[in-house]
């Protein structure tokens, strides 16, 4: 202690802001904090560099991997087309030659038309085995996935339909009415493989059991092997994959970009409406300094989310929309905290310098109160973003995802909230959709919180621990 | 009254949206033009009605707020005593010993409370006591002790920081030096004026509480109000919306006000300000 105290005497005198820094850096949650918090920024606005998977491309067929599984790196529906580019990733753009090979259930539709009226049971009038295709007596559906084509929802389980027969239940509605069934046999396969040589990132020829043809669609669930130059193609997921097939890390990353650009952008807003009505309250003072602060008083008693919520609901869940809401509610302690300051700054003598050279209100409060009130308004901030990430997860959990045009934003929150939905609580089945998330979001604001309470010992060590 | 504004603009922008049928328009008074109905509205607001519900029929907005209001009420009320007995006690704890390792732990524990987010902790105390959750009683107390714990991090940290201020008063050298008890010290002159900020911080409590139950109530799948809110703001239920909305107002400034008279009580400087 006394050798640094020696030190800082030889040493030039530090300036308000290396001395912050100095006190900060002696503080090791707060640098703990800090690093947490640097860490997120670049890992999620840098995510490209750090997932080269998408974040929203579905694909249901891989359903939710455990972290650190492993599947097949292609698309739900791969084009391959001589003369195009392969679309699987990007690695197949430098293979010289890819195959394939694929296994899919044989699958036939059928067409049952039921006749129901009044209180008789419905009986069966007509089976089809495609449409137009002969009649049939009898079909056994015992096995294998059974989809309604016209109502993929409803489910169907296995039945063994008869003509003159009654109906299942819950399958026809009343009268005439038809329902076409698709049926996958498990005992049918249709396997194939396809080959394809490339040249410069581009399909050459493409063989389907070593005939020759120009194009050809296969569906991602088919995909038994893809090989690039006879190496496996995956996709290596870190922390595991949600229901619908996307890469967990990737979601979290991208996601993270949300729930931190709406922290950001709604602190900014926040700041802007609260230090000037903070400024302009402490510098008129009197009576226009009462009015305002009462007004700021009998604004922080109302729950805020309401009227966020009702602001979201009347004009869409746009995120511009957002920022503005969530920014118009978080100004209030900011706009107390500038306006502390300037009163405890005004009376200062450079002020009345400043005054007596002709300054205008305006440059007094620009150019010389808010420059010196800088340091609370800085730790403010950083307790503002972790605030505002928070009720942004809040909506998001409420089922008020932000949209960009059309398309639903997945913030934190809303990962968090689907996590909490498809995890099972009995098994801890697909944990890593609740957890991953979860401490993301928790690392993130936890980083943010320690920082914001460190910078504010190191900026003003008198003021400790106030709210 | 005024607080209550807020829900009035609104009204009138969601009372244009077209997707409403003319019939239902003409039932609920949608096809007058918006001043007019916002005069409906008010003319019935002062006899206490708040209007059908748009979404469930056989049900007015007072019969269906009557019979949420009281489980939401309790829900509410038992997560502010939960937030005030672990965050008053975490604060004076730490206060007390202070700079300890105890201090350094609780407060860090206070920071983690206010990064959780409550959808997170609630799940997972849900599923740790799941066993308990059969019971009419429990299944309140626990979403109300999940609620309060962000709150509780909250006021560990204000109360803290209000007794470290009072800690080094003259009064309190005073009563050390009259040879006092340290007990009787702490939970009667430190603490009393430690609660000052605690007390401070109710309004805003109050309001936030009334916002996290909105998760928690979805959450817990608990039949209160919240849930009720969210479901009319996104079902465009209007008189839902503006019924729940005028409830809460009314609750918030019931609240602030016993918040402000209780501040005045244990703040003899706050009334001496006034006079």
């Amino acid at each position: 202690m006394s050798n640094s105290d020696t030190n800082q005497e030889l040493l030039p005198p530090l300036s308000p802001g290396q001395l912050a820094w100095k006190r900060l850096k002696r503080n090791k949650l707060a640098m703990a904090g800090l690093f947490l918090v640097v860490l997120a920024h670049i890992l999620c606005f840098l995510a490209p560099l750090f997932t080269s998977q998408s974040p929203s491309r579905l694909r249901p067929w891989v359903g939710s991997l455990a972290p650190g599984s492993e599947s097949i790196a292609c698309h739900e529906e791969n084009v391959l087309r001589v003369g195009d580019q392969p679309a699987f990733n990007e690695d197949a753009i430098y293979a010289e030659e890819i195959s394939i090979t694929c296994s899919e259930l044989v699958e036939t539709e059928y067409r049952i038309t039921a006749y129901r009226s009044g209180r008789r049971k419905g009986t069966i009038k007509q089976i089809q085995e495609k449409i137009g295709a002969n009649n049939l007596r009898e079909l056994n559906l015992e096995s294998g996935e059974i989809i309604d084509v016209d109502n993929p929802k409803r489910s169907i389980g296995p039945c063994s339909l008869k003509i003159k027969d009654a109906a299942p239940p819950g399958l026809f509605a009343d009268g005439n009415f038809v329902v076409q069934l698709k049926h996958r046999d498990p005992n049918k396969t249709k396997n194939y493989t396809v080959n394809a040589l490339l040249k410069n990132g581009q399909f050459t020829s493409i063989s389907k059991n070593d005939g020759s043809i120009d194009e050809i669609r296969i569906y991602g669930e088919h995909i038994d092997t893809l090989l690039f130059d006879g190496q496996t193609a995956m996709h290596y997921h870190l922390l595991g994959t949600d229901p619908e097939g996307r890469d967990l890390w990737s979601r979290i990353l991208y996601g993270g970009r949300i729930s931190l650009m709406v922290g950001i952008v709604a602190t900014i807003v926040s700041l802007i409406i609260g230090v000037f009505y903070g400024a302009i309250s402490g510098f008129q003072g009197g009576r226009t300094d009462r009015v305002m602060m009462s007004t700021v008083d009998v604004l922080y008693a109302i729950p805020f989310m309401f009227i966020v919520i009702l602001l979201l609901v009347a004009f869409g869940r746009n995120i511009i929309i957002l920022f503005m809401a969530l920014g118009a509610v978080q100004w209030l302690t900011t706009a107390r905290i500038v306006r502390g300051q300037v009163l405890t700054l005004k009376s200062r003598e450079f002020i009345e310098a400043a005054k007596v050279n002709g300054a205008s209100t305006w440059t007094i409060i620009t150019r010389h109160l808010l420059p010196n009130s800088l340091g609370p308004i800085i730790v403010y901030a950083t307790l503002t973003v972790p605030a505002v990430i928070l009720e942004e997860s809040f909506l998001a959990f409420l089922g008020l995802q932000v949209e960009w045009g059309s398309q639903p934003l997945d913030s934190w929150g809303y990962l968090v909230d689907a996590g909490r939905q498809a995890m099972d609580y009995q098994t801890w089945d697909q944990w890593w959709l609740l957890v991953w998330p979860a401490l993301a979001m928790i690392l993130t604001l936890f980083g943010l919180n320690t920082l914001g309470d460190g910078l504010r010992d190191a900026l003003d060590p008198q003021d400790h621990g106030h709210d | 009254m005024v607080r209550m504004a807020p829900g009035d603009p609104f009204a009138r922008e969601q009372g244009t949206d077209p997707a409403i049928q003319a019939a239902l328009n003409e039932k609920y008074h949608l096809d007058k033009p918006v001043v007019t109905q916002f005069f409906y509205y008010l003319g019935h607001l002062c006899t206490g009605d708040l209007g059908p519900s748009s979404k469930y029929k056989d049900k007015s907005v007072n019969e269906h707020i009557a019979e949420n209001l009281g489980v939401s009420l309790k829900l509410g009320v038992i997560a502010l005593f939960f937030a005030l007995l672990l965050g008053i006690s975490t604060g004076v704890v730490s206060a007390v010993k202070q700079n300890s390792w105890m201090d350094y732990s609780l407060m860090s524990v206070s920071l983690i409370g206010l990064s959780i987010p409550i959808f997170v902790i609630g799940p997972i105390l849900a599923l740790l006591f799941n066993a308990y959750q059969d019971t009419e009683n429990i299944s309140l107390i626990l979403p109300g002790f999940t609620l309060a714990l962000p709150f509780a991090a909250r006021i560990a940290r204000l109360a803290r920081a209000g007794m470290l201020e009072v800690v080094h008063q003259d009064f309190v050298r005073t009563a050390r030096s009259k040879g006092l008890p340290e007990s009787r010290i702490v939970f009667v002159h430190v603490l009393r004026g430690s609660l000052i900020p605690v007390i401070g911080f109710l309004g805003p409590a109050i309001a936030a509480i009334l916002t996290g139950s909105l998760v928690v109530e979805k959450i817990f799948q608990i039949p209160g109000l919240g849930r009720d809110f969210v479901e009319s703001a996104l079902n465009r239920d209007y008189n839902m919306v503006l019924g729940t909305v005028i409830v809460y107002g009314t609750l918030v400034i019931f609240c602030n006000l016993i918040a402000d008279i209780a501040y005045g009580l244990l703040d003899p400087r706050v009334r001496y300000e006034q006079q």
